[in-house]
């Protein structure tokens, strides 16, 4: 059984005449360790998917099973639960707390876990080793994404849910932030699924998924993954 | 491992150590003055709960015309108490070297009832000095002395005799020095006790007041068996000739009851005050986590994502609050329990004849003082937040977690100018900080005038009395004594007295010829009369103006459950030339208007009236009102007076006059003059002076914190905003004109729309908190208090204004650079 199971998934908005389908029937399915890309224009759905998946909103129909665990037929509670115990999340403003350390940001999210990666060994790796007792604000756009992406790894979580990571940051930043993400899947084998419009990214990606309009409409091994530092956009 | 997030807290605090600050200091001096005052409230109520015993204090009294008979005393003895003499004699006392500024000090003179020193009832307690040792020293009562910078070695000058004071005494049965238990307030600023040996009180040149004390032998009679003893203890002594004059158990006596029923009263007021204080604090943090919790809306939504628990949140941000709570409320207690305790106790101690103050440890003021405020706040706070994190992790990542956009999107009649729009939109923005401020605004408002409006209710109160005073003097009598006498019915009455009050041996030592000119004399004075011959003479133009009337004393139900008030029944001439305005008919009752107000009496309608001394209750028809919202009387023609109590035809017991009287002092009960009002007012001046300068000060600091944290809160939410206005080109004043100026118009606003509010709740204040009390206050709040209070409101605001444009002016351009996630 795959790591993650989505079968005809669908998510609508509004009611009656105002209704709008969003996520239109899509079903696919991840291994574990597998790092996908979700492409797709503004408003195909594809951060909806995303949100579905991490239980941020449940879906009108279809099933996602993770690690065997269906999410859809769990209560509020148990899907907090789900997410804290097997998904770490990176979005595309960095959401840091203000008043806390670069460590202490990352600590908030080891916090909720029984099992969290080494903190000195993961700041290192990120590069923030150096930064560990900066705030949020002494540190630039990069930095502060790289501190986001310690933050959902410290728990070691299964899945890496990332939405749009690169969107706030400019290209030689961004090539930094996918070379580390590229680490993080190789490092520690979580599943990462990336949610992105730009099509460069999906060549390091060793899954390619396209939505458009909320239906799949690519869902492909990408036999030519390459490393992120050789991306071009 | 605890939460990280844990790590903000002490972050904030220094980042907001203002707001923090602001907080802490309101709810821990609120704290500390109630706390300060509840220990104070509570030991005094143990120290005057312990007095009966401490003090071997009466459980009641009875004054008698003359002496009484030994077998009056035997028979209520046999009743089951002891009684003791607690003979007084008032004469006026002067001294030198009176010193103080105010007018209280001014005065060099006062009315002393000198009591002999006492070893068995209503022991004397010394704070300074020791008990009078020669007949030439006297101890007298603490407050007044205190008023009156009199110490220790000073002489006062007593019925033309001087002594020295040895010392600074209370006497439990005086803890309150009420001249006359009827009388509305307690006078320590011409009124006192004194102690003196018997031979120095027998050296005053006074009449005696033959007061007696008693004590059940069985301790702890409830109020009832206190009510039926008395009873008893009345017929004895009317079966006995004793002819008394007063009678009251110690829970009737205001000198003994005041001050305990005040210090109870008082607690009540305070206690609500608090509760209100902390729950609109509690609200003030629920705005400011709101706000926090909008501005971290993404971080809050992030956190959720990552698997945080709302429980987790709440927690989180609940700890500032209850964080602030309890150190205020420890802060406050220490404070309250160390220092505060001492003014809150000088509150009573200087208008209270208490014995020396002990603080005693109380759970009920921990409990409310600590336990209460966290609780009220924790619980408030709870509330807020749970209902501010109620929204999904989305809607927090989506900055959709209040509906603020959709007050936002409200359409505005376009024809409005642009500016109106925009002070509208901050407006219905921060409804939530703007309502939480009303609340804030009208409670400081409130505390304000009701300082503001003590001394005007009051000034108002003594007024009231003043104008039902229809005469310069009212002479109440012991016995009927008849003025229009000539000068041998004068002699007559004179001899009489002679002979039947001069001891025994000293008749036997006056001569033959003596004795028999008294007898003869005396011999002229009918025995079967009730009324006596005035001894002293008077002009005949005196004579003439002075006008009969009969008082007595019943009681009639309050509304509700708030037991009996104090009535005094007038017997008055037909066309009375000082009742004027009183009409009168047979039949019916006139009810003075404080009474019919207080009592819920009207014109066609009964009233039924009661006897305290005995169980007769009267009821009377009403055919009209009369006098000011003060007058707690009741009028009947003279002959129907007399008739309804089955006194003799031409009965009376005063005299109504403009022109002073000269009446045998043994016979004159009191005489009430329009001085004994300012004597009133003087006292409540003194008594209430200081509340209104605590609650002044405490309103002006509420103002100031609420104004501030809660404005600060707008213009915090508003900092992008407003970076954008200078990004556009807007200068600083316009700026403030759009921000500051809204601002403005809501607290203006809401210092002029809770005064409404304010005036109907304190009239309703006011009347439920005194309809336990006799008398009936009327709410008077002048316009000027009015003004001022809205004046000291604005005043405050203008501080914060001025901390809010330097706050505007220190906004930065780069906010609206950044990119706004």
């Amino acid at each position: 059984m795959a790591f993650l199971e989505v079968t005809d998934v669908r998510k609508g908005y509004g009611e009656g005449d105002a209704h709008i389908e969003v996520i239109k029937g899509v079903s696919t399915s991840l291994e574990k360790g597998d790092f996908a890309s979700l492409l797709g224009p503004s408003g195909s759905g594809k951060s909806t998917f995303l949100n579905i998946v991490g239980g941020l909103e449940p879906c009108d129909g279809g099933r996602v099973v993770v690690d065997g665990v269906d999410i859809t037929g769990l209560s509020d509670r148990e899907v907090g639960e789900y997410r804290r115990a097997e998904l770490g999340f990176v979005l595309q403003f960095y959401n840091l707390i203000p008043d806390l350390t670069v460590r202490e940001n990352i600590e908030v999210c080891a916090h909720l876990s029984e099992d969290p990666l080494p903190l000195d060994d993961l700041l290192r790796s990120l590069g923030l080793w150096d930064q560990r007792r900066k705030f949020p604000r002494q540190m630039s756009g990069g930095q502060q994404q790289r501190c986001a992406i310690g933050r959902a790894l410290v728990k070691n979580p299964k899945l890496l849910l990332c939405d749009e990571p690169t969107g706030a940051l400019d290209y030689q930043t961004s090539l930094e932030i996918l070379t580390l993400m590229e680490e993080v899947n190789r490092e520690y084998g979580c599943t990462v699924v990336v949610v992105t419009h730009n099509d460069a990214i999906a060549r390091m990606s060793n899954r390619i998924m396209r939505l458009h309009d909320g239906i799949l409409v690519e869902d492909s091994v990408n036999e030519e993954r390459v490393p992120a530092l050789s991306l071009e956009w | 491992m605890s939460s990280p997030l844990i790590r903000r807290i002490p972050r904030q605090l220094v980042h907001n150590a203002g707001r923090y600050l602001g907080i802490f200091a309101l709810i821990s001096v609120s704290i500390a003055f109630v706390s300060g005052f509840l220990v104070a409230a509570s030991s005094i109520e143990r120290i005057v709960a312990d007095m009966p015993e401490d003090y071997r204090m009466q459980d009641g009294q009875f004054t008698c015309a003359f002496e009484a008979p030994d077998e009056a005393i035997e028979a209520v003895e046999e009743l089951g108490v002891s009684v003791e003499e607690e003979f007084s004699r008032e004469a006026e006392m002067t001294w030198e070297g009176a010193s103080g500024d105010d007018a209280a000090d001014s005065a060099d003179s006062a009315t002393v009832r000198l009591f002999k020193e006492r070893d068995t009832f209503d022991l004397a307690s010394y704070a300074e000095g020791e008990a009078p040792d020669s007949p030439d020293e006297v101890a007298l009562d603490r407050v007044f002395c205190a008023h009156h910078d009199l110490a220790v070695g000073d002489t006062v000058q007593i019925g033309g005799s001087a002594f020295e004071i040895s010392g600074i005494c209370t006497l439990p049965d005086y803890s309150s020095l009420f001249e006359d238990p009827s009388d509305f307030v307690f006078n320590s600023i011409t009124f006192t006790i004194g102690m003196a040996t018997p031979e120095g009180f027998a050296s005053v040149d006074a009449p005696l007041t033959y007061t007696y004390a008693y004590r059940a032998d069985e301790a702890g009679l409830d109020r009832a068996e206190a009510a039926d003893l008395l009873e008893d203890i009345a017929t004895a002594l009317h079966e006995n000739r004793a002819m008394p004059t007063s009678l009251m158990d110690a829970a009737s006596n205001s000198a003994i009851s005041y001050a305990a029923d005040d210090v109870e009263g008082d607690q009540l007021m305070w206690e609500v005050m608090l509760v209100l204080l902390i729950v609109i604090m509690a609200f003030v943090f629920v705005v400011l986590a709101g706000s926090s919790i909008e501005a971290e809306s993404a971080i809050i939504g992030t956190l959720l994502a990552s698997g945080y628990r709302k429980r987790e949140l709440v927690a989180h941000y609940m700890a500032l609050p209850a964080l602030v709570g309890i150190l205020a409320a420890v802060a406050g207690n220490l404070v309250g329990y160390q220092v505060l305790y001492a003014p809150m106790r000088d509150l009573y101690y200087n208008s209270y004849s208490l014995p020396p103050f002990e603080m005693f440890w109380n759970w009920r003021v921990f409990f409310m003082c600590t336990v209460v405020p966290v609780v009220l706040l924790v619980l408030v706070n709870l509330v807020g937040l749970m209902r501010k994190l109620r929204c999904t992790p989305l809607e927090f990542l989506r900055r959709e977690t209040t509906k603020r956009s959709r007050r936002r999107g409200v359409a505005l009649p376009e024809r409005l100018p642009f500016t109106a729009r925009f002070r509208l939109r901050i407006l219905l923005c921060n409804l939530p900080s703007f309502l939480t401020l009303f609340c804030g605004i009208a409670f400081a408002s409130l505390l304000l005038v009701f300082g503001l409006c003590m001394m005007p209710v009051v000034d108002h109160y003594a007024e009231n009395l003043k104008s039902d005073m229809v005469a310069e003097h009212q002479y109440i009598l012991k016995t009927p004594v008849e003025i229009d006498v000539d000068e041998s019915e004068r002699v007559a009455q004179a001899a009489a007295e002679k002979l039947s009050m001069t001891p025994p041996g000293e008749l036997e030592a006056m001569g033959a010829s003596e004795l028999i000119q008294l007898a003869a004399d005396a011999s002229r004075v009918d025995p079967d009369s009730d009324v006596v011959w005035n001894t002293l003479a008077n002009s005949d133009e005196a004579v003439a103006q002075a006008e009969k009337f009969a008082v007595a004393s019943l009681e009639t139900a309050r509304p509700g459950d708030f037991g009996m008030e104090d009535v005094s029944m007038y017997g008055i001439q037909q066309g009375s030339a000082y009742w004027s305005d009183v009409d009168t008919a047979e039949g019916s009752v006139v009810v003075g208007r404080g009474l019919a107000e207080k009592c819920g009496l009207s014109i066609g309608g009964n009233v039924e009236l009661s006897d305290p001394l005995s169980d007769k209750t009267y009821e009377l028809r009403i055919s009209g009102t009369c006098g000011s919202a003060s007058n707690m009387n009741a009028y009947l023609p003279i002959a129907e007076f007399n008739r309804l109590f089955g006194n003799a035809d031409g009965y009376f017991n005063g005299y109504a006059s403009d022109m002073p009287l000269a009446i045998d002092a043994l016979y004159v009960m009191s005489d009430l003059t329009p001085d004994a009002m300012d004597k009133i007012v003087a006292q409540l001046s003194d008594s209430m002076g200081s509340m209104t300068g605590l609650l002044v000060a405490l309103a002006a600091i509420i103002y100031v914190v609420l104004m501030y944290l809660l404005t600060k809160t707008v213009i915090d939410r508003s900092a992008r905003s407003i970076s954008y206005m200078k990004v556009f080109g807007y200068r600083p004043r316009e700026v403030n004109r759009l921000y500051i100026r809204s601002i403005t118009i809501t607290v203006v606003a809401s210092l002029l729309l809770c005064l409404p509010v304010i005036v109907l709740f304190l009239t309703w204040l006011v009347k439920f908190v005194f309809m336990g009390y006799n008398g009936n206050f009327e709410v008077v709040i002048p316009a000027s208090q009015l003004v001022l209070e809205v004046c000291v409101g604005i005043v405050c605001y203008v501080a914060v204004a001025f901390l809010h444009v330097r706050h505007i002016r220190n906004v930065p351009l780069s906010i609206a650079l950044k990119a706004q996630e």
